[in-house]
């Protein structure tokens, strides 16, 4: 290796971890709180005191969340981000998901899968989760998110969120130092599934 | 094109040049080929290793259940190189897997030619507080020493779900034999698994730069080998799958020359031998090359690369299983076995879970060749060891 390697895994400081675990689950959980009370009262009071308990450092609720799901990715985050800002700022929630974009998340999901269980077929080893901490697998997402921007209409707000969550990424490694960790876990991956799926639902209705 | 189409692509490409100068910044300096010291001619005309030390090093008061020890000799940088000589780590309680468990710790005093009283070094709370995360259980602990001689810890943490939901927890030394949670070890995805069912269990392959490369498995009913490199520092740099077999567990690395590298591993399959993969560019990409001519009845393996510059592998046969405990020797290449027995007992003996490292006699003699320390698992309620001299009359 040398100083032009650009395959050595960075990963996130250790000392941001606990903070973030802490930070990341009680948004995460204050923020579907709110999408399932929002529905009943326009009250944002029992997510705020749900995401405030959990940062007290005597519950310990995120840390028995991190026991079962480890962290939530990057992209949980911005989505609980704007379930707290569509509702603060009294708009409706919105999926900004491009379709293509929703695909590729969905199969990349189903390729980690095949990686994790060692699945691949005889002779062909891609070592996909490794790629993730590498550079390669940083510049391929980015540039897909680039043919997306320039093929698919796309709104600012998915624009934004796109690059906030590669820009922490990068500056950060949260949430484990893996793009494929910053960018899916398993309930990410299920609402992928979920949107696509409304969608080809929808394409046969009309 | 629109304004935030432009906006998009100007931000994505700062984010690329932004990761590039980060990367640029922590790139490693030193080229990632295995540590293999040159072996003199005195050193390979030694054939044949004697066992001049053995017993069980001292158990913690109370606790009836111990496995999965592991070694690391202190390094000449280390605080207690000088008292010294070697520490021993694995997990002890009540039983496997018990609430109770934790990891403890003896250090085998130059001095006395004795194990020290053991201590508690890590249990599950203390790894919970420091990671903000629940730990229910904790288990197989392996040790390495880095380039400053500071020792690291990495140990066996599981979730929900017993070992599947395993995960590997990075520890460091604060103070001579005092450690602290780094963080947990990103091994696999979190799409579909969490970050779970990976464990570690034998001793890092160290490097020239100071760094090792740390075996480690996955095991959720397909088991497969993993290497993770770490840098002089003990950082990840990296992970790679070593193995398209799927039955196959806790690998155990050995250096045929800087860039040659095997993993021998435990087998879970009907074939019941020792698994083998090699890689011929230092850990880059690894080839299953089939079974070595040893059996293996689904037990923890444990290999060496030796000073004189042959190999050795302490292992259980098929047949008999655990309650044999064997210690094979081969020249590098071409492997070839030979096999002798170290422990003989009966139905439900077990000795289990070797482990092998090297050890200086004595600082002040560094040209006699090193000792061999074995320490396996006695009857899951202590750590046995044994420690092999180069035989009288095998070398000079």
């Amino acid at each position: 290796m040398n100083g032009l390697d650009m395959s050595h895994a960075v990963l996130p400081q250790a000392v941001l971890l606990p903070v973030w675990v802490t930070f990341s689950w009680a948004l995460v959980v204050s923020a579907v709180v709110l999408r399932l009370t929002w529905c009943f009262k326009a009250t944002v009071w029992p997510a705020a005191v749900v995401g405030v308990v959990m940062c007290l450092p005597y519950t310990d609720a995120t840390g028995y969340l991190a026991l079962v799901f480890q962290t939530p990715s990057l992209v949980l985050v911005a989505w609980g981000l704007w379930c707290w800002a569509d509702v603060l700022q009294q708009r409706d929630p919105v999926v900004i998901t491009p379709a293509p974009i929703a695909g590729l998340g969905m199969l990349l999901g189903w390729a980690l899968v095949v990686d994790t269980l060692n699945y691949w077929p005889a002779g062909l080893n891609p070592q996909l989760y490794a790629l993730g901490f590498e550079s390669a697998g940083l510049w391929l997402v980015l540039t897909l998110v680039a043919a997306v921007l320039l093929r698919a209409n796309v709104t600012l707000r998915w624009v934004f969120s796109a690059v906030a969550v590669l820009a922490v990424y990068v500056l950060l490694r949260l949430p484990t130092g893996n793009v494929w960790d910053a960018l899916l876990d398993p309930f990410v991956w299920l609402a992928l599934h979920v949107q696509l799926w409304r969608r080809w639902r929808a394409s046969r209705v009309a | 094109m629109k304004t935030s189409t432009r906006l998009g692509l100007i931000l994505l490409l700062a984010v690329a040049l932004c990761d590039a100068g980060l990367r640029h910044a922590s790139a490693p300096k030193v080229a990632p080929v295995a540590l293999v010291p040159e072996a003199t001619a005195e050193a390979q005309a030694c054939t044949h290793y004697r066992v001049v030390r053995e017993g069980l090093i001292p158990m913690p008061s109370g606790v009836p259940a111990a496995h999965a020890s592991s070694l690391v000799a202190f390094a000449q940088t280390h605080t207690l190189h000088t008292q010294k000589a070697l520490a021993a780590f694995w997990f002890a309680g009540t039983r496997e897997s018990g609430a109770d468990v934790q990891i403890a710790a003896s250090t085998f005093d130059r001095k006395t030619q004795a194990w020290d009283a053991p201590q508690w070094v890590v249990n599950r709370h203390t790894v919970g507080q420091d990671l903000g995360i629940q730990i229910r259980r904790i288990g197989n602990p392996v040790a390495w020493s880095d380039a400053k001689g500071r020792l690291h810890l990495f140990v066996v943490a599981t979730g929900l779900g017993g070992w599947a939901a395993s995960r590997v927890v990075h520890l460091t030394e604060q103070a001579p034999m005092q450690f602290k949670v780094v963080r947990t070890l990103p091994l696999t995805a979190l799409v579909p698994a969490f970050n779970t069912s990976t464990l570690v269990r034998t001793v890092p392959l160290p490097m020239a730069d100071g760094g090792a490369v740390l075996p480690l498995y996955f095991e959720i009913g397909i088991k497969y080998g993993v290497a993770v490199r770490l840098n002089a520092e003990g950082e990840m740099q990296s992970i790679t799958r070593i193995t398209q077999r799927r039955e196959v567990l806790q690998p155990t690395l050995v250096a045929h020359s800087p860039t040659h590298w095997s993993a021998f591993m435990r087998d879970y399959s009907p074939t019941e031998m020792v698994a083998h993969s090699e890689t011929l560019d230092a850990g880059a990409h690894w080839q299953d090359v089939g079974n070595l001519s040893l059996s293996n009845p689904g037990a923890s393996i444990a290999a060496l690369r030796l000073s004189s510059g042959g190999l050795m592998l302490a292992h259980n046969p098929a047949g008999r299983g655990r309650e044999v405990l064997l210690l094979s020797t081969s020249a590098n290449q071409p492997l070839s076995w030979t096999t002798r027995t170290l422990m003989d007992g009966v139905k439900a003996d077990e000795y289990s879970y070797p482990t092998l490292i090297e050890v200086p006699q004595d600082p002040a003699t560094p040209h006699r060749l090193p000792d061999v320390w074995l320490s396996y698992t006695h009857m899951r309620q202590a750590i046995a060891f044994k420690q092999l001299r180069c035989a009288a009359g095998s070398a000079k």
